[in-house]
């Protein structure tokens, strides 16, 4: 009943549903958790029932009385999770149930970002076991993001659909973001949309990125929430718009990923005194992909061998690197790539063909085979992985990246591509003393570019956004260049802080401590690091405040909009995010994990210059 | 009309104060939202149609005058059935009708006279459902049971601008024989015939006649089309569905009048019925109008059912309006379906169907 609209003195009759209630006495909580307990005949029924009590309880926020939507939603308080399932607790959750899908959004910051992703299932079997997992991937995929975005000021969230068979995602997105928008705009139209009991009694803003399946959907949902009368975030509702039409920044136009990808490759060279045309190197993840196409653009290797969805490209002395430039401009697999620029032991094996004779004389029965293990087979000095299934290398497999000597295939793997290694091969490859930077770390480049595309759109006024940021005759305003550099200067110098940063502590601690380990504490530690300066008063301290914004958002937006003005459009909780953030990060990267307190005291003392 | 039905009005209530329901419905005149089509070459073809199924023998000769009559004039079936269907078609449902007759008589039960008239276009061009139904019950077994969830699966669901699908449905108002008090009810479903061209009107907004199939135009009136035309530019307007009520004058009939995107949602039409019938009303007729710009408007002109305790249509309008919100949501609720031990209400069972979820 606490949800229902309190419009009843109004009328002379009360809804029909309520007096339906009102023939039965209510009971409280208590009274109503013994009536359970007494009349239940086993234990299922009164699971199911405690489950409905528990569910009334945590409501926060629901559209289920509104007079029109298109789908169900509800916020819930997400005290009511185990904290033996669910260790770390969300800061919110949302469950919306449309017609032909159901989802869940949590988030674990109040000022969080992360992808919304649609899970498809095959058939009736994999949807039945997506249907019970949806939470718990949700949870898992959320609490992943939260470490990848330790150094920027949004928190780690996600987002999950579930279609049932047969329905169409893009209207299932479309309902999705919908009844969302339902329980963020408060609502100002009686008979359409009524204002909602609110027990959360806070403005909450989310931020949803593109995900698999999602994509080109970020245009509808920023749109959207635009007409739905959002016109302060509807800018920074979503990340991943189109940059001609809604003002995004494409990463791959940009190689924002690469870029950071890039700063380990070159922090490794430079650490170790190697020069880079001497190195020979492994990629996975072709030209026509954003990883591999800016990782061709953005080196200058000697790159011996190149797997993707097409097929195998190799050249033991070396691909001809304006053959490959082509290929990733023109955003083509290799199975493209000019055969006559090859050398006489270099070869393309295509996934369709059978029955190929390599140089060596050696015969591949299958292409497809042949390119599913191939990254087992190849040797350099360095493996980037910027694209491939999923746990490519894993337990079973990890042995087959070592000779009959047990000398390792790579001296060094900056594991460009998500999960591209599982956490056990890393471990174990490390310990073979190979040199392996994980995902979470070498990639977070997409992350901060997305975060400041969400800065934009909160500092930008709707007028200004629209003369900025959007494109004038196909052509970017000169502001939008010059905010993409700071945006791509901003990557390299995060990633290289961070290089610097276990690479020093790996070398303090004499090699004890995998890079891996260092690099998950390193997350950890940051966020909670930031959880405490969050609620700390160092924010509230005007000189460092003003002197950690004025670093902390990119210098273009700066001297456009002036910092007084920022600071008064930004809302409070994402300025508290991102000093948090900034200090944060700026604080473990120069002083490292183990910092002592005294380090923070002169940290925190050079804040406000 | 005594204000218009679009929110137009809504938009300049005072934010926070909620409507009461006199505002929220809107008066009409006591008139049929539709012309009945006169269908002028009935009684030449009732002439044909005699002599055809004279010709097929299976009815004795000196009958045939009769049942032929009975069929036309008694049934009250719509002109347009008359005008829709070929003269086999007519004919078969004669001799079928007879044949119930039989049956019923060897069973000694009038009652038992049950008519299921069913004709699914094989190229595709629409449907023709009649059988017996009673008022205001949601109906588990015989013909009707499966007929509307037939009906929104075969052509409503599919429905899309390019190839969709109006329906029209009537309540007979005579009943079927002397001896027994059934009704009946007739659905048509046509393929909608669109014009080519969509015209927007000086403000950007969509103008009503020219997405509208053609048959539709013909027998709307003047009225429909204009609170159509409302409903359809709020649709435009928002994402989810519109939904209004509109009194009768003089009478206790309410029309609910639900628009929205084509598509959004599936099964709605036959969720709709066992709504209504929850809280003991009937429906004289429905239409479902599909239009060129993606589309749906549902209109359905429901009476309170005599000689039951259910509250007031009055009342009960605005619950069926409210919980025809949520059934738009989830209208295959498995708490909601016909066969669901005991009764729910929407509200309740929507609130159920969440259950596995909250399970997590």
């Amino acid at each position: 009943m606490i949800h229902y609209p309190s419009n009843g003195a109004q009328e002379l009759m009360p809804t029909l549903s309520y007096q339906r209630l009102q023939t039965i006495q209510p009971l409280t909580d208590e009274e109503l958790y013994d009536k359970i307990r007494r009349t239940v005949p086993n234990k299922h029924e009164l699971q199911v029932l405690e489950s409905f009590l528990i569910f009334n309880k945590h409501v926060l926020k629901t559209n289920f009385y509104q007079p029109t939507k298109v789908a169900l939603s509800f916020r819930f308080a997400p005290e009511f999770l185990p904290e033996v399932e669910y260790p770390k607790k969300p800061f919110g959750m949302f469950m919306v149930v449309g017609n032909e899908f159901r989802g869940f959004h949590i988030r674990f910051r109040d000022v969080a970002r992360g992808g919304i992703r649609i899970v498809m299932s095959r058939n009736r079997e994999t949807y039945s076991i997506n249907q019970r997992q949806l939470f718990d991937e949700n949870y898992g995929l959320a609490s992943t993001q939260s470490l990848k975005n330790k150094d920027i000021p949004e928190g780690g969230a996600k987002g999950t659909i579930l279609p049932s068979i047969g329905a169409t995602p893009r209207l299932c997105f479309e309902k999705y973001v919908d009844a969302m928008i339902d329980l963020l705009i408060p609502g100002k139209t009686p008979g359409i949309k009524e204002t909602l009991v609110d027990l959360y009694g806070q403005p909450e803003l989310l931020f949803f990125g593109p995900d698999e399946g999602t994509a080109d959907m970020m245009d509808w949902a920023a749109l959207h929430a635009r007409a739905r009368g959002a016109e302060n975030w509807w800018k920074s509702f979503t990340t991943g718009k189109s940059a001609q039409t809604l003002g995004g920044v494409p990463h791959d136009t940009y190689g924002m990923t690469s870029l950071s990808i890039r700063q380990y490759v070159l922090g490794i060279y430079k650490q170790l005194g190697l020069r880079e045309k001497d190195i020979t190197k492994v990629q996975t993840g072709g030209p026509d992909g954003d990883l591999g196409s800016n990782e061709i653009l953005l080196s200058s290797d000697k790159t011996v061998a190149i797997i993707d969805g097409s097929g195998v490209l190799a050249d033991p002395a070396g691909l001809n690197r304006e053959e490959l430039i082509r290929l990733a401009k023109l955003r083509v697999p290799v199975s493209n790539f000019d055969k006559s620029k090859l050398s006489k032991d270099g070869y393309l094996v295509k996934v369709e063909e059978q029955d190929v004779k390599l140089p060596s004389g050696e015969i591949v029965l299958d292409g497809t085979d042949f390119r599913n293990g191939a990254h087992l087979r190849f040797k350099a000095d360095l493996f980037v992985p910027c694209g491939g299934r999923p746990e490519a290398v894993n337990i079973s497999n990890m042995q087959a990246l070592f000779d009959s000597e047990g000398k390792p295939h790579f001296k060094y793997i900056v594991e460009g591509a998500n999960l591209f290694l599982t956490q056990q091969a890393r471990l174990f490859l490390e310990k073979r003393k190979i040199i392996v930077f994980k995902d979470s770390s070498t990639n977070k480049g997409g992350v901060t570019s997305s975060s400041l595309e969400v800065l934009a759109g909160l500092a930008l006024s709707t007028q200004e956004y629209v003369d900025l940021m959007i494109f004038k005759d196909g052509k970017p305003s000169e502001f939008y260049q010059s905010y993409v550099k700071d945006i791509q200067q901003k990557i390299s110098e995060n990633a290289a802080a961070e290089f610097q940063c276990i690479w020093r502590e790996h070398s303090r601690l004499q090699g004890v401590k995998p890079r891996t380990t260092i690099s998950d504490e390193l997350s950890s530690t940051l966020n909670n690091l930031q959880a405490e300066l969050e609620s700390s008063d160092l924010f509230d301290d005007l000189p460092s405040r003003y002197g950690v914004m004025k670093k902390a958002i990119p210098k273009t937006l700066v001297d456009k909009i002036g910092l007084e003005t920022l600071l008064k459009r930004l809302p409070e909780t994402y300025q508290r995010a991102l000093f948090s953030s900034w200090v944060a990060s700026r604080f473990i990267y120069k002083y490292g994990v183990n910092a002592s307190s005294v380090d923070f005291f002169h940290f925190a003392r050079d804040l406000a210059k | 009309m005594s204000s218009t039905p679009s929110g137009a009005d809504s938009h300049l209530a005072v934010p926070g104060f909620a409507r009461t329901n006199s505002e929220i419905s809107h008066r009409i005149k006591n008139q049929p939202g539709y012309t009945t089509p006169v269908f002028k070459g009935k009684e030449e073809q009732r002439a044909l149609v005699q002599e055809e199924v004279a010709a097929k023998g299976f009815i004795p000769q000196e009958l045939v005058a009769n049942e032929v009559n009975w069929f036309y004039s008694n049934l009250g079936i719509d002109d347009t059935y008359f005008q829709n269907e070929s003269r086999e078609v007519i004919c078969d449902h004669i001799i079928a009708l007879f044949g119930a007759k039989i049956l019923a008589y060897t069973q000694h039960d009038p009652s038992k006279l049950v008519i299921d008239l069913e004709k699914i276009d094989e190229k595709g061009n629409g449907a023709t459902f009649i059988h017996t139904s009673p008022p205001g019950l949601t109906v588990t077994e015989g013909p009707g049971a499966t007929c509307e969830t037939r009906i929104d699966s075969l052509f409503l669901d599919k429905s899309t601008p390019s190839n969709a699908y109006r329906l029209e449905t009537y309540r007979s108002a005579g009943s079927i024989s002397v001896t027994a008090s059934q009704q009946l009810r007739c659905y048509f479903i046509n393929k909608c015939v669109f014009p080519n061209e969509l015209q927007k009107d000086a403000n950007g907004k969509t103008d009503i006649k020219s997405v509208s199939d053609k048959s539709f135009l013909e027998k709307a009136t003047e009225n429909t089309l204009e609170i159509y035309q409302q409903v359809m530019w709020s649709v435009e307007e928002r994402y989810g569905p519109v939904i209004e009520v509109f009194e009768v004058e003089g009478s206790r009939e309410r029309r609910l009048v639900i628009g929205y995107k084509m598509g959004g949602t599936s099964r709605f039409f036959s969720a709709l019925s066992n709504l209504y019938h929850f809280y003991s009303l009937y429906s004289a007729r429905k239409y479902v109008e599909q239009f060129s710009n993606g589309i749906t408007i549902i209109s359905l002109y429901l009476n309170p059912l005599p000689g039951t305790n259910a509250p007031p249509i009055e009342h009960s309008i605005f619950q069926v309006m409210k919980e025809a919100s949520l059934l738009y949501c989830l209208p295959d609720n498995p708490f909601f379906l016909p066969k669901a031990p005991g009764t729910h209400a929407v509200q309740e069972a929507t609130y159920a169907c969440k259950l596995p979820l909250a399970t997590i």
